[in-house]
């Protein structure tokens, strides 16, 4: 390995969410150290995720199917949708295990401020499933910030000619704190209170 | 009540590591005054300011963090143990390049609605003189800042709508406008602002009751009022309604016209408007007053008496408005720290400590 391998792989890592340029080159030297198998078997599992994982065209989750596991289960509720902002939440609700309907993943909150428009959320396929699953009730998971809110109402707003019941997470959930770290039993309590808008 | 059972924040014990021209200081202040000199530009300011930084988690002097470090020096660090009813909490705020760290008893801590509430603390300097000629954002300023102490709800939403004001903004300020984006905004600022405008309107009926109480005391006859003027009164369900009539000017100023954010404070000497009738000696009036009603309002919601730091007040005050200033500081009992380039001209009664700054030396007189 020339020290120019090194420092690519500290380059590309640099690049990951809440890895600096010390960290990154701290975990390189970890897999110069480390067994042999598991830093090809790590290598392999990272280079095929663009052809394994899929965005599921129903849902937006990402799995190794397209529909993903979720969406392509029949026994759960087509009928029912909890909106997340993002996959981390949805594995959060997950958890708890007692929800049975399906999922949206926006893949983001309303934030103008931060350049993200309505049209950057995934709302079109939500409006799409809604008018063609005869889904009776969305719910948005959203957590309770300022753009959490705004996103619900956005969602209410785009929904409206569709006639679904939209819903929203009680306010169980701490303000400004996030889904993914909520823990289950608070989760599942606001998913339960939740409140139609 | 006597002065001894009176609950107040008061600092044991303050220790400041390259704090602007401070390389080190160690400092054990007494629990009542507190009394620092030294010629100009010694670092009396800078003193008062770290003690401010720990209450408010803020300068009143600068935003910019890097101004506070020493200059060659890549991070600062303000410690302080609080005694009496406080029972020896300690807080260290520690201010570098990647950001500011708070820990309460050596625990790391993210500062929530009650933290300002816990260390009250009410700052006097010349900047508030301004307090009546000034820009209705300096009024709204002395009205937050008091709030941020006085209502554990208020710095969430003070938050809150900082954000769904610049989200509006940025919404409006984009052509063609898009609707979609703007009514959730439009929400959020409704119920927020009518929020934040019921916390002020409360407020300052209180602070008014004080004030006048205040101006009494000073001007020895005149009558006081602080009249709050909200630029949109009413509920969630009247803010949407100026916010839809206010659309089109928005959108063609550019920026969300009308809210909290556009709010001013009237204050009144005999019913009349002190910003435009007052004299220089009724606006000196006013400013004591204010400070001193702050310090009763905070002392009540609070439960306990704030910290006053005075920095260089004696100057902008004649002798008989500072007469008053130091009775009104005999009867409240709590910690003051005060700075001055002529520290025999303090009069203060009661138990003291003279400290003396040299080029950022700070050493017991
Ligand atoms: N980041 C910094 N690093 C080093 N020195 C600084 C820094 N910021 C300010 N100073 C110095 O601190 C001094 C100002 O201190 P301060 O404002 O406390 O003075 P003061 O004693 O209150 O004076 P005055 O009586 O005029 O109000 C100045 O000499 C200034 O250069
Ligand atoms: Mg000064
Ligand atoms: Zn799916």
């Amino acid at each position: 390995m020339s020290s120019g391998t090194i420092h690519e792989l500290t380059a590309l890592l640099s690049r990951l969410p809440g890895i600096g340029k010390r960290t990154a080159a701290r975990l390189v030297f970890h897999l110069l150290d480390a067994d042999t198998d598991y830093v090809r078997h790590l290598g392999a599992t990272v280079a095929a995720l663009p052809d394994k994982i899929f965005r599921c065209a129903i849902c937006g989750n990402l799995d190794e199917s397209n529909p993903c596991h979720l969406c392509a289960d029949p026994s759960r509720d087509a009928t029912l949708i909890c909106v997340v902002e993002r996959i981390p939440d949805l594995w959060a609700v997950e958890t708890g295990g007692t929800f049975r309907g399906r999922y949206h993943v926006l893949h983001g909150l309303l934030s103008p401020l931060d350049g993200v428009g309505p049209d950057d959320l995934n709302l079109a396929l939500l409006h799409q499933n809604v008018t063609a699953q005869q889904v009776r009730e969305v719910i948005v998971a959203t957590r309770p910030s300022v753009e959490g809110e705004a996103t619900a109402l956005l969602i209410q707003q785009t929904l409206a000619d569709t006639g679904v019941a939209v819903s929203r997470i009680a306010a169980g959930v701490p303000h400004g704190s996030e889904i993914e770290y909520t823990d289950a039993r608070t989760l599942e309590r606001a998913l339960a209170d939740r409140k139609a808008m | 009540m006597p002065q001894n059972t009176l609950s107040k924040v008061q600092i044991d014990s303050l220790s400041l590591v390259q704090f602007r021209n401070i390389a080190r200081a160690e400092f054990a202040p007494s629990p009542r005054f507190n009394v620092i000199s030294g010629r100009n530009g010694m670092g009396k300011t800078n003193l008062i300011e770290s003690i401010y930084l720990l209450g408010a988690l803020r300068s009143f002097r600068t935003s910019v963090r890097r101004e506070i470090i020493s200059q060659g020096e890549r991070d600062a660090k303000i410690s302080a143990r609080f005694g009496q009813s406080l029972h020896g909490l300690s807080v260290e705020i520690q201010l570098g390049a990647q950001g500011r760290q708070i820990s309460m008893d050596g625990k790391a801590v993210v500062p929530d609605g009650d933290y300002f509430r816990t260390l009250p603390m009410v700052l006097f300097h010349p900047g508030n003189m301004e307090l009546v000629q000034g820009a209705p954002e300096t009024r709204r300023r002395f009205l937050d800042r008091a709030l941020f102490q006085a209502d554990a709800a208020y710095p969430q939403l003070y938050r809150q709508y900082a954000r769904a004001l610049a989200n509006r903004n940025t919404v409006i300020r984009r052509q063609p406008l898009d609707m979609r984006a703007l009514v959730p905004f439009d929400s959020a600022l409704a119920k927020l602002g009518s929020q934040i405008v019921a916390s002020r309107a409360a407020f300052t009926a209180q602070l008014s009751q004080f004030f006048e109480e205040g101006v009494l005391e000073v001007s020895g006859g005149n009558r006081g009022a602080i009249r709050y003027r909200p630029r949109v009164s009413g509920d969630e369900a009247a803010f949407l309604q100026v916010l839809d009539a206010k659309r089109q000017l928005d959108v063609d100023r550019g920026y969300t016209t009308c809210g909290p954010h556009a709010d001013d404070l009237d204050f009144e000497v005999d019913g009349r408007s002190a910003k435009k009738y007052a004299s220089q000696g009724q606006q000196r009036t006013v400013v004591l007053a204010a400070k001193i009603a702050e310090t009763r309002v905070l002392s009540q919601r609070c439960h306990r008496m704030p910290l006053l730091l005075l920095d260089d007040v004696s100057s902008e005050l004649d002798r008989d408005r500072n007469r008053h200033l130091f009775l009104f500081l005999s009867g409240v009992g709590g910690q003051v720290f005060i700075t001055t380039t002529h520290p025999d001209h303090i009069s203060t009664s009661g138990e003291r400590a003279d400290f003396c700054v040299t080029n950022g030396a700070l050493s017991s007189l």
